[in-house]
């Protein structure tokens, strides 16, 4: 859709995502350690609260069913042909069972070596494209027209769909007030990697516009020099990349978790990890055909994240901040 | 579940995993199961539309010593008429009793007839395959691909596979043709600014010596299959075919390539031969290569392209006879202005032939056209590539003679004395 203005989206997403964090962390200072389920019972009481919790898990449970069935596909794809896709996906889910019985600490520090080792391995492959780096590519400069970069384009914002943890951090920070610059560096790091990933792609090799691949980065890969030096290299790297999706299932079922003992008022909800991936599994393999999946995945990643984290958490913060000011308070 | 139970339970599933994951898989593919292909040919088929050559390797074979023939022992070469690739692979599946490979294939051979038929389909089939490697080259066979496959002899490699991998390269240091892979080849078909180059291959059955005009000709321009050899029929990979889109619509010579190699900033290095500016020598032989990467612009005059480009060349001298002193720096500048002459009335003759006879932008001029137009629509509707047969060209090059090898001044002595 954007064709060669591809970077120009993505920085001008970057300056709306921007914005959008500084928005909510104003609207965030008078609820400073609340999370967006204590903030909506206190605007909505109890109902409210539910409904949102269970938007949330349900968010969180589509979007690692999706992820895990997509990756498990394209897994299968590469290098077990004609394997059930049932066992790649069980494999990820029980690694996810497994860390949620233990503490969620181990969770966050395994993600405080998963994450930099990702990160890097997006930078390695730069080394490796460098040569087909062509400054020209990027051109005609406003791609598809610019209504197509500054309109339509701005829906991309739903690629920021992270900052949806945002509005559960506050009450796991040990110094609450720490939250907007953790909020702004999250922000910037995964803008930065994302402006990144899309400028290797849009520097180094100019089908991309006509050609829409299963997966770039694995494009990138496949195309880069690293084959001079390795025979397989693609294979490091999906090593690298189900380390990351192993990580990120771990972490969704954790707020899952997190948010159903709210919402349950009960002392612990390790125990419903394995249900929880189990629904996950249930989800990720309702829909048969590649098609069909890879077209309800997007349309869910876009509308799902731009609905819920862009629409709903920010009318609630606003509506919870307008509530305070007329007097509301807060039970602690 | 209280801790301990957990963690009997986590240990147990571990130790399962572990035990699991260590057993052999009653499904496994491995090399007892597989057909490896190494090259891939494709040729016009009698009966039916594609006639697909496969050359696999036999494993373990490479050990098995030498073969008193010029085709390696470690391979067999087989072929079948088939409508698609897909369905000649399925049908090799059958025949060989063992699943075909192409994992490990390091070229793709198409002739000529073919792929002045079209070569889309089986480019974007191959791409569109997991286990095809896009980084595999591509070569357009004057002769049959089948015969290309029967004739490539890798006299000084054991192993096929490793000589696919090795021969194209030798593109670096002759300059005589490109090394183009199957995805630089598929971005050309898909790009709205160039045109794809392939490798041009034929066999060489070594009676070409005929085709040797006079002792001033140049070794490098000939095209693929007329190379002066005398000896076995062999392959050779000379010069490049040109495309328009998929179709094959033209060949450059082993010199015309180093002009390409030039202006598209590829050049590694090169030998060339120049007329001799200085009377000690009829002709000059030199070793090229880029000081600098080639500056190309691209300005549009009256809605056509005029296009300059600004190469700058080191060149070592290798020609060598009594009485020369290449101290002296009016034998270096009559040389390099010797060189400059050459070389930009050769470059521009190639541009002139890529733009008027074969309207192909090889070079990828269309890049440096991009910035006049601010969206994607303008520029197609500006249509480049059609727009090119209108396009004319100026070449600024610039020579550097920076040095010989061993010999500086072979008329020291003498200068001496005649001091």
């Amino acid at each position: 859709m954007l064709g060669t203005a591809s970077i120009l989206n993505c920085l001008y997403i970057l300056a709306l995502v921007l914005i959008f964090t500084i928005l909510i962390i104003k609207l965030f200072k008078n609820f400073l350690g609340l999370d967006i389920i204590d903030i909506s019972e206190y605007l909505g009481g109890k109902f409210l609260k539910i409904l949102i919790g269970i938007l949330c898990i349900g968010y969180l449970i589509m979007e690692a069913a999706f992820l895990t069935r997509m990756f498990s596909k394209n897994l299968l794809l590469v290098y077990f042909d004609n394997y059930p896709i049932a066992f790649i996906i069980l494999l990820f889910l029980f690694v996810a069972v497994v860390a949620n019985l233990f503490d969620k600490k181990s969770i966050i520090k395994s993600n405080t070596i998963i994450v930099p080792i990702t990160l890097i391995s997006i930078l390695f492959t730069v080394i490796f494209v460098v040569d087909l780096f062509r400054i020209e590519r990027p051109l005609p400069i406003f791609g598809n027209g610019a209504d197509k970069i500054f309109l339509i384009g701005a829906s991309n914002i739903f690629a920021f769909n992270g900052l949806f943890f945002l509005f559960f951090l506050s009450p796991m920070l040990e110094k609450k007030e720490n939250i907007s610059k953790i909020a702004f560096a999250s922000v910037l790091i995964c803008g930065l990697f994302l402006l990144f990933a899309i400028a290797i792609l849009v520097y180094s090799f100019s089908d991309i516009y006509s050609i829409s691949r299963i997966s770039p980065i694995y494009f990138i890969i496949v195309n880069s020099n690293l084959s001079a030096f390795l025979e397989r290299p693609e294979i490091l790297f999906i090593f690298i990349w189900a380390l990351a999706l192993m990580s990120f299932i771990s972490v969704a079922v954790m707020f899952c978790l997190e948010i159903w003992k709210k919402l349950s008022h009960s002392k612990e909800a390790k125990s419903l990890a394995g249900a929880v991936c189990a629904i996950i599994f249930v989800v990720s393999m309702l829909i048969d055909n590649v098609f069909t999946l890879e077209a309800i995945a997007n349309a869910f990643y876009k509308y799902g994240t731009l609905v819920l984290v862009f629409g709903i958490f920010t009318l609630l913060l606003i509506g919870a901040n307008v509530k305070k000011k007329l007097g509301g308070k807060i039970d602690e | 579940m209280n801790d301990k139970l957990r963690k009997i339970f986590v240990i147990v599933l571990l130790t399962l995993m572990l035990i699991i994951s260590t057993t052999n898989y009653y499904g496994i593919k491995g090399i007892d199961n597989l057909a490896y292909v190494v090259a891939l040919g494709l040729d016009v088929g009698e009966n039916e539309a594609l006639k697909l050559s496969l050359q696999i390797s036999i494993p373990n074979s490479g050990e098995a010593g030498s073969s008193s023939s010029s085709q390696s022992s470690s391979v067999v070469i087989d072929s079948i008429e088939c409508p698609s690739i897909s369905s000649g692979i399925s049908l090799f599946n059958s025949y060989l009793g063992k699943e075909v490979n192409l994992s490990h294939c390091k070229v793709l051979v198409i002739s000529e007839k073919l792929a002045s038929q079209g070569v889309s389909e089986f480019i974007y089939t191959l791409t569109n395959d997991m286990h095809f490697r896009t980084d595999s080259n591509i070569i357009i066979s004057k002769c049959e691909a089948k015969a290309y496959l029967e004739y490539s002899a890798p006299l000084l490699d054991k192993v096929s596979a490793r000589y696919y991998e090795i021969a194209p390269n030798s593109s670096e240091y002759t300059g005589y043709t490109e090394s183009v892979t199957c995805n630089k080849f598929f971005s050309a078909i898909t790009d709205s600014f160039s045109q794809p180059t392939a490798i041009l291959g034929s066999v060489n059955f070594g009676n070409t010596q005929s085709l040797v005009s006079d002792a001033s000709s140049d070794s490098s321009y000939y095209t693929a299959g007329q190379t002066p050899f005398s000896g076995e029929p062999s392959v050779e990979n000379m010069g490049l075919a040109v495309f328009d889109g998929d179709t094959l619509i033209g060949e450059l010579n082993g010199f015309e390539s180093i002009c390409h190699l030039i202006v598209s900033n590829n050049l590694k290095n090169a030998q060339i031969r120049i007329p001799s500016p200085i009377e000690e020598l009829d002709y000059i032989d030199l070793y090229i290569e880029l000081e600098k990467d080639t500056k190309n612009t691209v300005y549009l005059v009256n809605g056509s392209p005029y296009i300059i480009t600004n190469p700058k060349i080191t060149a070592k001298m290798q020609s060598m006879n009594g009485n020369i002193n290449l101290k002296d720096d009016a034998i270096i500048a009559q040389i390099e202005q010797s060189t400059k002459e050459f070389l930009e009335k050769h470059i521009t003759d190639y541009l002139y032939k890529t733009a008027k006879d074969l309207g192909a932008d090889v070079d990828s001029f269309g890049l440096y056209g991009l910035k006049y137009f601010s969206t994607t629509a303008e520029w197609e509707e500006y249509n480049w590539l059609h727009h090119y047969k209108d396009a004319f060209f100026e070449v600024n090059l610039d020579v550097n003679l920076r040095s010989s090898y061993l010999l500086v001044d072979t008329a020291e002595e003498r200068n001496e004395v005649l001091q």
